[in-house]
């Protein structure tokens, strides 16, 4: 077994994760502007062609985006194991993600055989390379730590969702023999909960205690959660009559991670003001919503589920997701760019220290907007007038994330031009 | 020469890095820098020795981490 720590002498170069962090709020964007084109019917009708490109510009552009590039930034320096090609890899998986995050969209806008069979095939190549790239690299450790474990569960998640929305892409095309409707309905869940709930999870193990000094997370909840969820994900998936116990059991696990987190933040050793962490208070108290939403879903009337399923889809993936990706950029990105900066020339004297770097994003006043675009975006599932609103400010909040990205991003290039300048005279 | 004494301890990343590497500017030829943190500093030794320092680490009863720090040769 290889020993563990952070070893920094593996951190891949920072062009490797900027490229997924400066590529994925223009996804939002795109989703912002298609919310605000079509309105209020955007999301009428739930797996409609708009509510699936929206979803999928979300997911795929936006969140596995960021999740790629920052997985390829923390696993060597989480277990000091390297890529042969770590270079080449990245620019596979960014190439085909970004191909696959635009076509998808567009084959459920357009009705485009051709072109989802294009999607399907760059997100096939892209993830599938990401998934297995990453799961023989954890061959190494075959007792791996709770948030290794949870990062591992979470790969294969990956590699299900994949599986599924590949066979769901084909279908719409081609005649398959498959029980669609189920396969449809264990898709999100695997995507978004398994994949993405367990990824934050098995990150936040790590990154929460360390970043804002707090209490680690007991150990039975690490050893026991991600097992239950993926448990949890497998029993739906193979007993479909036991839908209304799981949906409402992830609901309680939702809960239960969002509860824990928000007590960890609330016992930390130093309360210091950090750019981050009102949005993991904003994440968690949408992932609140969303587990509750979770739980009660199942045993509601169907006249009220497409209103509440809507909530759900907006407290979770806008409100959740987003926000957390959102502030852990802002925590992570100029970490890795002054790092970057100060290794490679030391004795400059010109590299901005990270608060100054922070402090240059504004991201206090984007995390005010970014919160009331989530209330709006989930008040327009009740009303679905405020849709063109709530997309509007939508597109502000991820243009904002954008600029922000792209500036950390220019400062690599500034930085690095000045320091030729020096060595030049 | 007394040494140089640095207490980072319970500040959030990166600030100990941060002040670690101001500290050693400051670090006269002959002076040694002793480090209270909370936690290894595992970022700071590949720049320690890059810079040409050597460093010693030792864990205290109560769990923090020393670290003592001084210029290699002449």
């Amino acid at each position: 077994m290889l020993p563990l720590g952070l070893s920094f002498q593996q951190a891949p170069p920072p062009s490797i994760p900027l490229r997924f962090f400066v590529t994925a709020p223009l996804f939002l964007l795109a989703a912002a502007l298609l919310l605000t084109w079509e309105g209020p019917q955007a999301l009428a009708v739930r797996n409609g062609p708009v509510a699936l490109a929206l979803t999928h510009l979300i997911t795929l552009g936006g969140s596995t985006m960021v999740m790629c590039g920052a997985l390829l930034q923390l696993m060597p320096v989480a277990t000091g194991l390297q890529w042969p090609f770590p270079r080449q890899l990245a620019t596979l998986v960014h190439v085909g993600l970004t191909l696959g995050a635009l076509l998808l969209p567009l084959a459920f806008l357009w009705h485009q055989r051709a072109v989802m069979a294009l999607a399907v095939l760059s997100l096939g190549i892209a993830l599938g390379t990401f998934v297995l790239a990453f799961l023989a690299r954890f061959r190494r450790f075959p007792l791996p730590p709770p948030s290794l474990h949870t990062q591992r569960l979470a790969l294969l998640a990956l590699g299900v969702t994949l599986t599924l929305g590949v066979t769901l892409g084909l279908a719409r095309y081609e005649p398959l023999s498959i029980p669609y409707q189920h396969l449809a309905a264990l898709h999100p869940l695997w995507g978004l909960l398994g994949w993405t709930g367990l990824l934050i999870a098995g990150v936040a193990y790590l990154l929460v205690p360390m970043f804002y000094l707090t209490p680690a997370y007991p150990k039975p909840f690490t050893a026991g959660f991600a097992t239950i969820v993926f448990g949890l994900l497998t029993l739906r998936t193979f007993a479909a009559d036991t839908a209304p116990f799981t949906d409402s059991a992830l609901g309680l696990s939702a809960l239960l991670f969002a509860g824990i987190t928000w007590q960890r933040l609330l016992a930390r050793k130093r309360q210091v003001a950090d750019v981050s962490r009102p949005f993991w208070h904003l994440g968690l108290a949408a992932l609140m919503v969303a587990g509750m939403l979770g739980c009660l879903l199942p045993w509601t009337s169907p006249a009220t589920t497409e209103v509440l399923a809507g909530m759900l889809g907006m407290a979770l993936l806008p409100g959740f997701i987003l926000t957390l990706i959102n502030g852990m950029a802002y925590k992570i990105v100029p970490f890795l760019v002054w790092f970057h900066l100060q290794s490679a020339h030391p004795r400059l004297g010109v590299i901005p220290n990270v608060r100054q770097i922070q402090s240059g994003l504004h991201g206090k006043a984007q995390m005010a907007l970014h919160g009331v675009t989530c209330c709006l975006l989930l008040a327009a599932c009740w009303e679905p007038a405020l849709m063109r609103s709530a997309g509007l400010l939508w597109a502000l909040d991820a243009l904002w994330f954008e600029v922000n990205m792209l500036r950390m991003a220019g400062l690599v290039i500034r930085i690095h031009r000045v320091a030729r300048m020096h060595a030049a005279v | 020469m007394e040494p140089l004494l640095l207490d980072v301890r319970g500040l959030e990343p990166p600030e100990p890095l941060e002040r670690a590497l101001e500290a050693l500017d400051a670090l006269q030829p002959a002076q040694r820098m002793h480090m209270k943190i909370h936690r290894t500093p595992h970022m700071l030794y590949p720049i320690l020795e890059r810079e040409g320092y050597a460093h010693e680490t030792h864990c205290t009863a109560q769990g923090d981490i020393e670290v003592l720090i001084w210029r290699m040769g002449p």
